[in-house]
């Protein structure tokens, strides 16, 4: 996530130009916050559509932004808890940990099974996160984002964004001994 | 390798591709001869973060729905689109809806002229509404009623069910129907009483001190007739028809071919006319007249479980579960079913309906080794 859209890139751009790079450059990124964080496919795509949209039509100066990227996660991330607010049957996370299956040569002829086994347990620890907790931990580790930046996203302050961060870890280390336990050896 | 598997931090560190900063990034090379982290490693090496992406269609159909919304004008534009159709669409319905209320009423009146130079159609093809309905002046009224609906008319006319007056009838009859899992009873002006069984079509004559008194019947009905030995009652069935002065008796006389059809007496005479054998026969009390097939048998009989109905209970008499459950259920217009097991059991008696099928149920639970339960709106019984 180190492809930052500077306020020279965007000068004497017009708005659609703008958007264009905007779009092109974040969309992934976004998309796949919204997913982690819990969000249906459908809805990211429309919170996703309606943030572009409020940005062009609102004719908002982006020069007056200090930060584009937060403020297009940040903005994501009302639009789910505002959509989460009036349906709130849309909550539906996703595996954040996918594992690979295909064979390895040279490798125990149980590493596949474990591996399978530690996916889907770490998949079930997160979602025993809270939304922030999660949302959180993931621009965190996932994305390496600084904590200035994490606290803009979830509109919280630094302090708050260091405590959500340790206080997921804190809960996926009191499920860690679980990770093992179905390992024999 | 559960040492390292089992550590969050272990496995957050080999997710994120194994980052230089971390304390485990030189572990290998500290501890060259350990298997377990080797492998442990190897493990993680399957997993990795899910990174849900939009296909490259999807990703364009999106920037071009953004653009494409864009041109459309703003939110706040879009807003105040939405809000103007939405007002717009209500008057339109608004529109609609009293149009068709004007032309309803217009019709009506416009049927209200012709009815009296028309004949009312047969009883029997008139169909059999989801309520209890008053038809008076070629205009059906439904009824809102639990079970029982209590109709009373007077000389002038009014129709008055559950005290309220729904019709004033103008014409000549008026019909009350009363489908399955409802009762009715009528009083007449001239304070005959009329229970009606379910699944029973009436067609009454308005009653004016010099007219006749008739009634049409499609169904069963159990009949206390004022005496007037001036002015006979008559009860005209399918192919049966009762003329009498003041009785009471029950007649059965259906259009359905399956039905059964019977005059029974309780007390005073009945004359029972069968137009379409040319016979006539007078009952005595408790003398029940069935009619099939072009003939007929009088016998005296318990005259109980026919007209048991009218009471708001039934006649049991030495019926297994299986058959008392199933009329409960017709009654109440409920399904209902037994478990095979609970078929021995068997009643004899009188079972009073309480408007609350669960207050029947527990008068059956409370004799018997039975349990009721619903599953949606369906009665399972079985035994306890």
């Amino acid at each position: 996530m180190a492809k930052k859209i500077s306020h020279a890139q965007l000068e004497g751009k017009s708005a659609n130009e703008s958007f264009e790079l905007l779009y092109n450059t974040y969309i992934d990124d976004l998309y796949a916050f919204g997913v982690s964080v819990g969000a249906s496919r459908t809805l990211v795509k429309d919170a996703i559509h309606d943030v572009f949209l409020a940005m062009l039509t609102k004719k908002r100066d982006l020069s007056q932004i200090r930060d584009i990227e937060s403020y297009l996660f940040r903005s994501l991330n009302n639009r789910i808890i505002d959509s989460w607010r009036t349906q709130p049957n849309e909550v539906n996370v996703e595996a954040l940990v996918t594992v690979s299956v295909e064979p390895t040569h040279a490798e125990h002829i149980d590493d596949a099974y474990i591996a399978t086994q530690m996916a889907s347990h770490l998949n079930q620890v997160m979602q025993k996160l809270t939304y922030n907790q999660r949302s959180a931990v993931y621009l965190r580790i996932m994305c390496d984002m600084k904590y200035s930046k994490i606290a803009a996203i979830l509109n919280c302050t630094e302090h708050a964004a260091r405590k959500f961060v340790s206080k997921g870890l804190a809960n996926l280390r009191k499920h860690q001994s679980e990770l093992g336990k179905w390992i024999k050896n | 390798m559960i040492k390292y598997l089992a550590n969050i931090d272990f496995v957050l560190w080999s997710l994120r591709g194994r980052p230089q900063d971390s304390k485990w990034s030189n572990y290998a090379d500290k501890h060259p001869d350990d298997e377990q982290f080797i492998r442990a490693l190897s493990v993680m090496s399957r997993l990795s973060f899910s990174k849900p992406k939009m296909k490259e269609e999807e990703k364009r159909g999106l920037y071009n729905s953004i653009i494409a919304q864009n041109g459309t004008g703003s939110i706040t534009h879009r807003r105040v689109i939405s809000i103007v159709s939405r007002v717009a669409a209500v008057v339109v319905c608004a529109l609609i809806i009293g149009g068709a209320v004007w032309l309803g009423v217009r019709n009506q009146h416009q049927d209200k002229t012709e009815v009296v130079a028309l004949c009312p159609q047969p009883l029997s093809s008139v169909e059999m509404p989801q309520s209890v309905t008053v038809i008076c002046d070629n205009t059906a009224i439904p009824i809102s009623t639990k079970l029982m609906a209590r109709v009373e008319c007077s000389s002038s006319g009014e129709i008055v069910v559950n005290g309220e007056i729904v019709a004033v009838n103008s014409g000549e009859t008026f019909d009350l129907l009363v489908p399955k899992a409802f009762r009715a009873t009528v009083t007449l002006a001239d304070n005959t009483k009329i229970w009606l069984n379910e699944n029973t079509k009436i067609r009454v004559s308005s009653q004016s001190s010099t007219s006749a008194r008739s009634v049409e019947i499609d169904g069963e009905g159990f009949f206390k007739v004022t005496h007037n030995p001036d002015n006979p009652f008559v009860v005209s069935g399918q192919e049966i028809v009762a003329v009498v002065k003041g009785t009471t008796f029950d007649i059965c006389s259906s259009s359905d071919p399956n039905c059964r059809q019977y005059v029974v007496l309780v007390d005073g005479c009945v004359d029972v006319d069968m137009p379409t054998i040319g016979e006539s026969v007078t009952l005595a009390p408790k003398q029940v007249l069935n009619y099939n097939n072009n003939s007929y048998m009088t016998t005296t009989a318990d005259i109980s479980s026919y007209i048991g109905w009218r009471e708001e209970s039934i006649v049991i008499n030495n019926n297994s579960i299986v058959e008392v459950i199933a009329s409960l259920g017709d009654y109440y217009g409920i399904e209902a079913s037994c478990a095979n097991k609970v078929s021995n059991i068997c009643y004899s008696g009188r079972l009073v309906l309480f408007d609350d099928i669960n207050k029947t149920l527990e008068v059956l639970k409370s004799i018997t080794p039975i349990r009721y339960e619903w599953r949606g709106n369906i009665l399972y019984v079985e035994s306890n």
